[in-house]
């Protein structure tokens, strides 16, 4: 761990908020995206990321050293848990055609046409609609490895489970992606897209 | 048509795939996958997809932030998170549980507890007190005055046990020792239940809650 973000964290545990909060500022994106991973909507993801940061302050005096990274997804995790449970609708709100879901807000890059942006968008929307229907398991396991790039020890860490777990929920995770992906191969970039028909299960 | 085994084998090297491309492989896994890998073809063509899949995934661009989450001042200190609160209120009680039936299963292994088992012990000692000499007792008493600190102190057997000679010598003086072992092993009979009892409840309420925790994460 860097060591700016040991003091951080020390000087947090002793109640400085400002210390706290550059530490928000450092991570809040990552949480955020991840209950919004998650959970699938705007709203919730915000009420999990402001109750992972609330009950993170409360409890930094409980972290012990190791990830603090990882330590904080945890936080996320349970919260993301524990709105799923409180609202099981939300498991199952998996509609394609369900309006009420926002699209996830991507901007355009410069380099990129209005075509390819158009694209880019509905090709994100589309892969959040395939995170959805996974198990909420295997949807954070793919979230923490392949989207926010946490090693499978920090994954097992922010989802309290084990290495073998980790990469069990995780192939099943990308396999059932990869067939998600393949009934909408138009707005997979060329080089992605299904090669092979015999590989067709 | 490829049969269920083959395709239960194909699955099988589906997670070994996935860890490769993580290089969360282990020597002996990445040498056997490696070999499967130079002979199947379907394989090796849902190895470069699986790559290109992950590929694809990591390219997502994150969310975009809505707002900011610093927070504007310190949070009061709350009772407990609620998902935390669970796990520890699992444990608490699976731990009781399992003190609970401790207690039951020493008490009754140590004889402190007359059962058909396990009340041979201070039957012998009875036995001993209304016939024989006083030699046994003291040899009987830490014993009983153990098991009394380890059972509940409101035990009247154990208490007579684990006092002096004098109070044996008041039962035989006063009641006959089978009246004041039926009402004793009753009492301690019921005690016995009510232990048990207690056990198997919070034993199945600790396991209601796992499952519980373990459903909604499925």
């Amino acid at each position: 761990m860097e060591q700016d973000e040991l003091k951080l964290i020390a000087e947090s545990q002793a109640g400085r908020l400002v210390a706290f909060n550059s530490l928000v500022e450092r991570y809040q994106g990552q949480v955020y995206a991840l209950a919004y991973r998650i959970l699938g909507d705007r709203a919730s993801a915000e009420d999990a990321a402001q109750e992972t940061f609330l009950s993170a302050y409360r409890h930094v005096g409980s972290f012990r050293g190791g990830s603090f990274r990882s330590w904080l997804l945890r936080i996320t995790s349970n919260a993301c848990m524990d709105l799923l449970r409180s609202s099981r609708r939300r498991q199952r709100d998996v509609s394609l055609d369900d309006e009420n879901t926002p699209l996830e807000a991507v901007l355009p890059s410069a380099e990129e046409s209005p075509e390819e942006y158009a694209l880019r968008r509905e090709l994100g929307q589309w892969i959040q609609t395939g995170l959805a229907r996974l198990p909420v398991d295997q949807r954070t396991a793919v979230t923490l490895v392949d989207m926010q790039c946490l090693s499978y020890e920090e994954a097992a860490e922010a989802m309290g489970s084990n290495l073998g777990t980790v990469r069990s929920r995780l192939s099943r995770a990308r396999h059932a992606l990869r067939q998600h992906l393949l009934q909408q191969q138009e707005l997979l970039p060329a080089p992605f897209r299904h090669r092979d028909k015999e590989m067709e299960r | 048509m490829k049969t269920l085994l083959e395709r239960w084998r194909h699955r099988h090297w589906r997670t070994l795939r996935s860890a490769y491309v993580d290089q969360q492989i282990s020597e002996g896994e990445q040498v056997r996958l490696q070999a499967h890998l130079q002979r199947c073809a379907a394989c090796t063509g849902e190895l470069e997809e699986l790559r290109a899949t992950v590929a694809l995934l990591r390219r997502m661009p994150q969310p975009t932030l809505p707002r900011s989450f610093l927070l504007t001042q310190a949070p009061e200190p709350a009772l407990q998170v609620r998902g935390l609160g669970l796990r520890w209120v699992t444990q608490a009680v699976a731990t009781t549980a399992a003190v609970a039936l401790a207690i039951v299963v020493m008490a009754d292994a140590t004889g402190v507890l007359p059962s058909d088992a396990g009340g041979l012990a201070l039957t012998a000692d009875r036995q001993d007190r209304s016939e024989g000499p006083p030699a046994p007792e003291p040899t009987a008493s830490p014993e009983m005055s153990l098991a009394a600190d380890a059972d509940s102190p409101e035990e009247p057997e154990v208490a007579d046990g684990s006092e002096t000679q004098a109070p044996t010598n008041e039962m035989r003086a006063s009641d006959t020792p089978a009246e004041a072992e039926t009402s004793a092993s009753r009492y301690a009979v019921y005690l016995e239940g009510v232990l048990l009892a207690l056990a198997l409840l919070l034993g199945a309420t600790a396991l209601f809650l796992w499952l519980r925790s373990r459903w909604v994460t499925s």
